[in-house]
């Protein structure tokens, strides 16, 4: 059962959703990748093979599987007795179960097809079940009773009984659920009709196994299978989302570089609407080794089903597994760029020597460096919370941190920056795609997985704006208010300061400042604003200048060359100029000073209304 | 659950909290719609209604739940809760089969927890309901339908 809703398990729940790194982030792909999805198996197509049996059995169960949910498992019933007895086994070790429990409705609803076939085959394939399977289903839900205990018996619990048909013995069944009573009967008497004997064990067993005994035994079974599917457990899972260390790797592929003919699209930046890299490297193998891109198909699945456990998703949800799928091709696309430098040659050799999930880890540790970076900045600057937020950082706890960033960071930075820090952050990194109104008519943002060098550098250049302006708002108060004030409300007041003449600082305006910040000509405003705007870039690039002790780039401490780290805070300065000119310009129209305090008070810092007033 | 113990029901504050927790478990999954929470309690039990709906109400599918918490170990709050709860639960099967697990659009039998309670819900497009509404009551020729 998945945790609740409810009023104690409230913030966990959310954690744990969070956690998951898919279900709470609206996320769109920007780019399709028709050469990587799945191939969609025709299952017409294989009931009309020279030997359907043998092509339904070649094509492995995941797919089987995942074709006959497509279909609807109701309008496959000519294909289900083409089954093997281990695909049987697997179609119930992914559907019929939820948080490791085994729902005995759920497995009833693939078993109960047979039937559809013929009692016989209903009863065989059951019989061909492992025996826990058998018993760890049929166990809770059967009762035996001999004849001395039937004499007892009311007549109530008397006509409740069903009589085999020795005329001694009799069973119950425990459930009043009706699938499952219809279930047991049409079972009981499919085995009666095919082997007695066998009906007689089955009961026997099913009644006197301790309780919970098979399903446990099972359960192990059940998650040994599908580890060989990739589907491990969530520790295991864990280990897909550790940092790896590129230096190793990015020497080993910087010398494959050297001694190989540059190719001529070397160090190209793919940009957005283009194929993804890894797709681009694919079909450069395509035209020497078409089985090797199958196998990476196949190995890519695998890494996807192994995201499972960490990512909240069960081997059943195909979209959940669809959309892993997709992050995953997105961060070892990442990966692979990175370690061929852009080059399609090489990066056809990095797939073929590098497991996928090398590759993956590489993109992760790649967005996880600037995510870091961007902390340390945050923390430097004394915004509030960030020891704790690096420390679930390193502890991969992105749920708790996500949540840790809405509640300290949010009146801090605001909507917009928290978001695209939040993204970063994310156990699948993204980034803000678009800024839209949700379904409610509030602010949104939609993400999309950061899956090139490309995407890469747009995040780096978001977090540079971030960084910057936490940079040039510490020039006003040296920190002071930063874990208090929100960033914008303390760069705004020192804008306002420097355009009623005085210094960049935060504090708040004194009343003949404010009355000069009203009643400023625009001419002046515009002069004075474009002074500050050419000193902040001044200041800032002087910190990035080789040798400067204080640099505020987190794309240049990841290793990233954005090329210019400078033009994002310039921009989110420029606008909170022309947001201060516009506030001044309503202002100046108000009748009274309280009301033109009142109405640029959300904007910058001015003393009290009882200061004001003395 | 430590909930039997708080006596307080359910306030509108809180059901609008619920709502939006309810939109960030399935932030990714709710295609520009949100939800709505209410409860409502009387002699014979406690009543939970969860719709997810769109602004303009052209999709708008309200869940509801019952349970006669006198028979069980809970009070009014635990109860609203623990249908709350079944619904979320609900609502994952429903975003992971793509929305093809629907309910009976009259009130019927489940257990959950070894708690019986009733479920019903169906999918109503209110728009067209209010289009059809002012065409039958005279203020529309009924063009807007076409």
């Amino acid at each position: 059962m998945a945790s609740r809703l409810s009023e104690e398990t409230m913030s966990g729940d959310l954690a744990g959703i969070m956690d998951a790194g898919h279900q709470g982030l609206v996320i769109e792909s920007e780019r399709r990748m028709p050469m990587l999805q799945p191939a969609t198996i025709d299952l017409d197509a294989l009931l009309l093979a020279e030997d359907p049996e043998a092509a339904v059995q070649a094509v492995p169960t995941q797919q089987i599987f995942q074709a006959l949910l497509a279909k609807g498992p109701e309008d496959c019933i000519e294909l289900l007795p083409l089954l093997s007895e281990d695909q049987v086994v697997r179609l119930l070790d992914y559907d019929a179960w939820r948080q490791d429990a085994l729902e005995p409705r759920r497995a009833v609803r693939w078993l109960s097809l047979f039937k559809e076939v013929s009692d016989e085959e209903f009863y065989r394939r059951f019989r061909d079940l492992d025996e826990e399977y058998q018993l760890a289903l049929l166990g809770p839900m059967i009762d035996l009773v001999d004849e001395d205990q039937y004499e007892k018996l009311g007549t109530q619990d008397q006509d409740a009984l069903y009589r085999l048909p020795c005329g001694t013995l009799y069973y119950r069944i425990k459930t009043e659920d009706p699938v499952l009573v219809e279930f047991v009967t049409s079972l009981v008497e499919a085995t009666m009709a095919s082997d007695i004997s066998y009906a007689y064990a089955m009961l026997a067993h099913a009644a006197f196994m301790p309780p919970h005994e098979s399903e446990a035994q099972i359960s192990q079974f059940r998650r040994a299978r599908l580890t060989e599917d990739g589907f491990v457990s969530y520790q295991e899972s864990l280990a897909a989302f550790r940092p790896i260390e590129l230096k190793p790797l990015e020497q080993r592929w910087l010398l494959q570089q050297a001694s190989a003919v540059p190719g001529v699209d070397a160090l190209v930046q793919k940009q957005a609407g283009e194929a993804l890299f890894l797709e681009q490297a694919l079909k450069r193998t395509a035209q020497s080794d078409q089985d090797g891109n199958i196998d990476l198909w196949q190995r890519l699945l695998f890494l996807a089903n192994s995201l499972c456990a960490a990512a909240l998703v069960e081997p059943d949800d195909l979209n959940g597994v669809r959309l892993l799928m997709n992050h995953a091709q997105a961060l070892v696309s990442l990966g692979l760029e990175h370690l061929a430098s852009g080059d399609v040659t090489l990066a056809a050799m990095v797939l073929k020597q590098e497991h996928p999930q090398t590759l993956f880890r590489v993109g992760l540790t790649l967005v996880r460096k600037l995510a870091d970076s961007m902390l340390e900045q945050c923390e430097k600057h004394g915004l509030p919370g960030v020891d704790d937020m690096r420390r679930q950082l390193r502890l991969d706890k992105c749920g708790a941190l996500l949540l840790l960033m809405d509640k300290k960071l949010l009146p801090i930075l605001g909507f917009a920056r928290v978001e695209t820090l939040k993204g970063a952050c994310n156990r699948l990194p993204v980034r803000p795609l678009q800024f839209r109104v949700d379904g409610r008519g509030a602010a949104g943002v939609v993400f999309t997985p950061v899956n090139s060098m490309a995407s890469l550098m747009t995040l780096a250049s978001q977090l540079d704006a971030i960084a910057g302006l936490l940079a040039v708002a510490s020039l006003g108060d040296e920190d002071q208010q930063a874990a208090t004030t929100a960033l914008d409300q303390r760069l705004m007041t020192a804008l306002a300061r420097v355009l009623t003449g005085g210094q960049f600082r935060s504090e708040p305006l004194s009343l003949s400042e404010f009355e000069r910040l009203v009643s400023l000509p625009a001419e002046s405003a515009q002069g004075f604003a474009s002074d500050v705007l050419a000193s902040i870039e001044g200041s800032l690039r002087l910190a990035l200048a080789p040798g400067a002790s204080a640099g505020w780039s987190v794309s240049r401490a990841a290793g990233l060359m954005v090329s210019d780290p400078v033009h994002g805070t310039l921009a989110d300065i420029a606008d909170l100029l022309l947001q201060l000119g516009t506030a001044c310009t309503y202002a100046k129209d108000l009748p009274s000073l309280a009301a033109q305090r009142s109405a640029m008070a959300s904007l910058i810092n001015i003393v009290s209304s009882e200061e004001m007033q003395s | 659950m430590t909930l039997a113990k708080q006596p307080n029901f359910l306030t509108v504050e809180d059901c609008a909290e619920i709502s939006q927790l309810m939109d960030r478990k399935f932030a990714g999954l709710l295609k520009q719609r949100y939800f709505e929470a209410a409860v409502n309690k009387d002699s014979q039990g406690v009543y939970a209604k969860v719709a997810l709906r769109n602004q303009s109400g052209s999709f708008y599918y309200p869940v509801e739940a019952r349970v006669a918490h006198m028979n069980h170990d809970f009070d009014e709050r635990a109860a609203a809760f623990f249908l709350i709860d079944y619904i979320t639960e609900y609502f994952a099967e429903y975003f992971r089969a793509d929305g093809d697990v629907f309910l009976p659009i009259d009130w019927n039998d489940y257990e959950w927890g070894g708690v019986s309670l009733q479920l019903k819900g169906q999918m109503l497009n209110l728009e067209v309901e209010r289009l059809a509404d002012a065409l039958l009551a005279g203020d529309s020729t009924g063009d807007q339908l076409r």
